[in-house]
């Protein structure tokens, strides 16, 4: 099981996708959260989750789920959604990582105006787990509250990025580690005073493009597990292309473009078999390098067990908190957590919320 | 006037003359002597690469929303004199690459190169930048610079795609095929995607198998399709296009072309493409205002040039001769923006007989350090109208190396290999011209026609 080396951790962290430029049609640059975590994503932005967030609204008593598309949209990916694309909230209402509810977007062209229709359905049981059709529940345009049947809300369109993250001090920090030296630089994520380079939020005025659906509580189940998920059609055949749950786990655990775009094809249900050894081997290593642990092996086979399945739970009664592991709110700061769960140690990237999030449904902040 | 098509040595076969563009050529020579103006600015005359070779990244239908790239530049520009860090100076210097692509500036690739050489100081993983910077090279003609690059790149990293890309693409600007072939087929197994595709139906098209050129680029095409990529579509559409046009099916070729410029409007290169078919079919007051267009957009020397051809076959010698004068200041300003459009430069002045003495001295430092089957091509080219017959075989004869058929070298090599008394060669060489003739120059697709039919009446007489 403890087979990784340095040269395989440091595959995953080559984040930006130099080989789009060439292989791609759109050359995308830049990797975070999940943004641009593996190939296939890579070419189209339209179809690669940036993030999913999990929270109360409003009100409580109702849950929004948000999942974001399109790395900087506009400058690096697309500001639209990709027609004929399915986007998916798939929600295990158990504890078997097997979706029991399905909530599927789709999108149709886009209008000489930018917008484009929005058809929303949603599968329950087994039809979840298919491609057998849902049942409608709303329909409407990008950029306007669509009333959904049986209650409820959705909203689709442009953003503010919620992320936030010092995205090239963490990739310096990582090549240091990885090219042999250690963790000489851990201080550089913990000193936030440093100026050269000074904490810079690579994010800060980048856009994005958001699904956001708000249900009932009621409507979902008392403590869910939410994941995120793309497919298109592909030979005539609808293929999963993305899913994310929780934040950096494709772009960190995994090791090559093929694993990337596996991870991305796999099914929650499969995690624990798959990919324990991968995360529990790089936060084995990290927490080596670290001496933040007498038993790195130990602890590494424990984080995989909190992380996987790659799902995002969440008891609804409760207000969401990334760092607790309930839910994922807009303003978490899921790299802070990842980066001190991972190297067993607080660690910080200074860098907190720059987003002005709208009070109200569809809570997300509007666009740069 | 100018005399074009088949010479021999044999003084009695002097005689040989073709019609066809002559006439017009007459005009054009004429007019030379008239002032030239100037061009816009440099930056707007001035074609950044060879379209085969990089697709285009431009949202031109706006389906995709990007916004344009003057925004991208000035929104990366400000990140990066605000202190932006590595990350801030490789999306600029992709920027600047993106708008390249849509103006023509040549200056953009060097701000490209001078940011990414600022990146590559303080990016911990500078592979990527120079993935980047080999590009660029390669965007400004510098194969040996971008096959360097790359090369350094696949020594630490050989499965790199976007290295492998490059260096397969320099080897085949230089000439070396089976250095090229074995990156391409290295990309496809490792990334079976449109990009490999269209580079394996190059390869196959320069080695005689227009077929299986047509195969994949179809595929590249439709791939691109399916996934709702609209400005690859066009890049391979395009692409599609001229393998139909060098064959002689004008109504793939419109069609292909047709379905590009659906896909991203505007899109110049299939603008040119579809205003030769144009052109071929009849219709060339459509082709007309479809260059004029394209030119106001990217006014690349050979884009300039067909329109100044198809404005002296209507009998508009003094527009005519705006265009070529429109060319001759390109030429001009090669000399201070490199090399990159020498090329089609050397074809112009071939073509039209102009600054032959120049255009041989260009020819030849271009084919030194671009060595492939065009370079002897555009050098024969210009050899044998300075009527030095023996070399421009020589060299045509390298072009032909590969089997390539394209109707523009199988234009050039067949008037040689009647110049040199060849006719069997000469005439199956005229006869892959003339099926592609919508390929050649327009001013030339008569005199092909003219050569062809002239050398079957000679080799028919008992």
């Amino acid at each position: 099981m403890r087979t990784l080396t340095l040269r395989a951790v440091a595959l995953p962290l080559v984040v930006l996708a130099a080989a789009a430029l060439i292989i791609g049609s759109t050359a995308l640059r830049v990797g975070a959260a999940d943004h641009l975590d593996a190939p296939t994503v890579k070419k189209d932005g339209r179809i690669d989750i940036n993030d999913v967030y999990v929270f109360q609204g409003r009100n409580a008593g109702r849950t929004a789920l948000v999942m974001t598309v399109n790395p900087a949209a506009g400058l690096l990916s697309p500001t639209t959604f990709r027609p004929a694309a399915r986007y998916e909230f798939k929600v295990d209402t158990g504890t078997d990582a097997i979706e029991d509810i399905s909530l599927r977007v789709k999108f149709g062209a886009v209008r000489a105006d930018g917008s484009q229709s929005i058809d929303i359905s949603r599968a329950d049981g087994s039809k979840a787990q298919t491609n057998a059709p849902g049942m409608q529940i709303g329909h409407g345009s990008t950029g306007e509250v669509i009333q959904l049947a049986g209650g409820g809300r959705a909203w689709a369109g442009l953003v503010d990025d919620p992320f936030f993250f010092d995205l090239a001090r963490f990739q310096t920090f990582k090549a240091t580690l990885l090219a042999g030296g250690g963790l000489a630089d851990l201080g550089g994520l913990t000193d936030c005073t440093r100026t050269n380079p000074a904490p810079t939020n690579f994010f800060k005025g980048l856009n994005g493009t958001a699904i956001v659906i708000q249900l009932a509580d009621s409507a979902l189940g008392g403590t869910i597990r939410v994941w995120g998920e793309t497919s298109i059609q592909e030979n005539g055949v609808r293929t999963q292309v993305e899913r994310m749950g929780l934040p950096t786990i494709n772009t960190v655990f995994n090791h090559t473009d093929a694993t990337k775009d596996a991870y991305n094809r796999a099914e929650p249900r499969n995690d624990v078999a798959n990919y324990s050894d991968d995360v529990s081997g790089v936060v084995e290593l990290i927490t080596s390098l670290a001496g933040t642990t007498p038993d790195p092996a130990a602890y590494g086979d424990a984080i995989a067990g909190v992380l996987l399945p790659d799902m995002i739970t969440y008891n609804t009664s409760q207000p969401a908190n990334f760092g607790v592991l309930n839910g994922r709110a807009l303003t978490d700061d899921v790299i802070d957590v990842a980066l001190s769960v991972v190297a067993k140690t607080s660690l910080t990237d200074c860098i907190g919320n720059d987003s002005v999030f709208r009070a109200h449904f569809p809570y997300v902040g509007r666009p740069n | 006037m100018t005399t074009i098509g088949l010479r021999r040595r044999d003084p009695r076969r002097l005689a040989y003359r073709l019609i066809g563009a002559g006439a017009a050529l007459g005009i054009v020579l004429a007019l030379t002597r008239l002032q030239i103006g100037s061009p816009a600015t440099p930056v707007d005359v001035v074609p950044p690469v060879d379209v085969i070779a990089a697709a285009p990244q431009l949202d031109g239908g706006g389906s995709l929303g990007l916004l344009p790239p003057a925004q991208r530049v000035a929104f990366w520009e400000k990140r990066v004199a605000e202190g932006g860090s590595f990350l801030d100076l490789i999306n600029l210097a992709d920027a600047y690459l993106d708008r390249s692509r849509a103006t023509g500036d040549l200056d953009d690739l060097r701000r490209a190169a001078t940011a990414l050489d600022q990146a590559v100081e303080t990016d911990p993983y500078p592979d990527r930048v120079i993935d980047r910077r080999a590009m660029v090279a390669f965007a400004l003609h510098d194969f040996r610079g971008a096959m360097s690059r790359a090369d350094d790149v696949l020594r630490r990293t050989p499965d790199d795609l976007a290295a492998l890309g490059v260096a397969g693409d320099a080897r085949l600007e230089t000439g070396d095929i089976a250095g090229a072939r074995e990156r391409y087929q290295r990309l496809a197994e490792l990334a079976p995607s449109p990009a490999s595709w269209s580079r394996l139906g190059r390869m196959a098209f320069l080695t005689g198998d227009p077929d299986a050129a047509a195969r994949l680029i179809s595929r590249a095409a439709t791939s691109s399709r399916e996934q709702g990529l609209p400005d690859a579509e066009a890049f391979y559409d395009f692409q599609l296009g001229d393998l139909h046009r060098a064959t002689g099916d004008l109504d793939g070729a419109e069609a292909a072309y047709t379905a590009s410029l659906a896909a991203l409007p505007e899109y110049v290169p299939a603008m040119n493409g579809l205003a030769a078919v144009l052109a071929a079919t009849d219709r060339r007051d459509e082709a007309i205002q479809i260059l004029e267009r394209a030119t106001a957009r990217l006014p690349q020397p050979e884009l300039v040039a067909a329109l100044g051809d198809l404005y002296a076959l209507s009998g508009d010698s003094a527009r005519a001769e705006d265009e070529y004068r429109l060319v001759a200041g390109i030429a001009q300003l090669s000399a201070a923006t490199g090399s990159v459009y020498d090329r089609q430069l050397v074809i112009f002045s071939a073509d039209h007989r102009r600054g032959l003495r120049d255009a041989l001295a260009r020819a030849r430092a271009e084919l030194a350090v671009r060595g492939d089957v065009y370079g002897h091509d555009a050098l024969a080219w210009v050899l044998y109208r300075l009527d030095r017959f023996d070399e421009a075989a020589v060299h045509a004869q390298a072009a032909l190396a590969l089997g390539t058929p394209d109707p523009r070298i199988a234009y050039h090599a067949g008037l040689i290999a009647a110049v040199q008394g060849d006719e069997p060669h000469a005439l199956s060489l005229l006869r892959i011209a003339v099926r592609g003739v919508a390929l050649l120059p327009p001013l030339h697709a008569g005199a092909a026609r003219a050569a062809l039919a002239e050398l079957s009446s000679q080799v028919a007489q008992p």
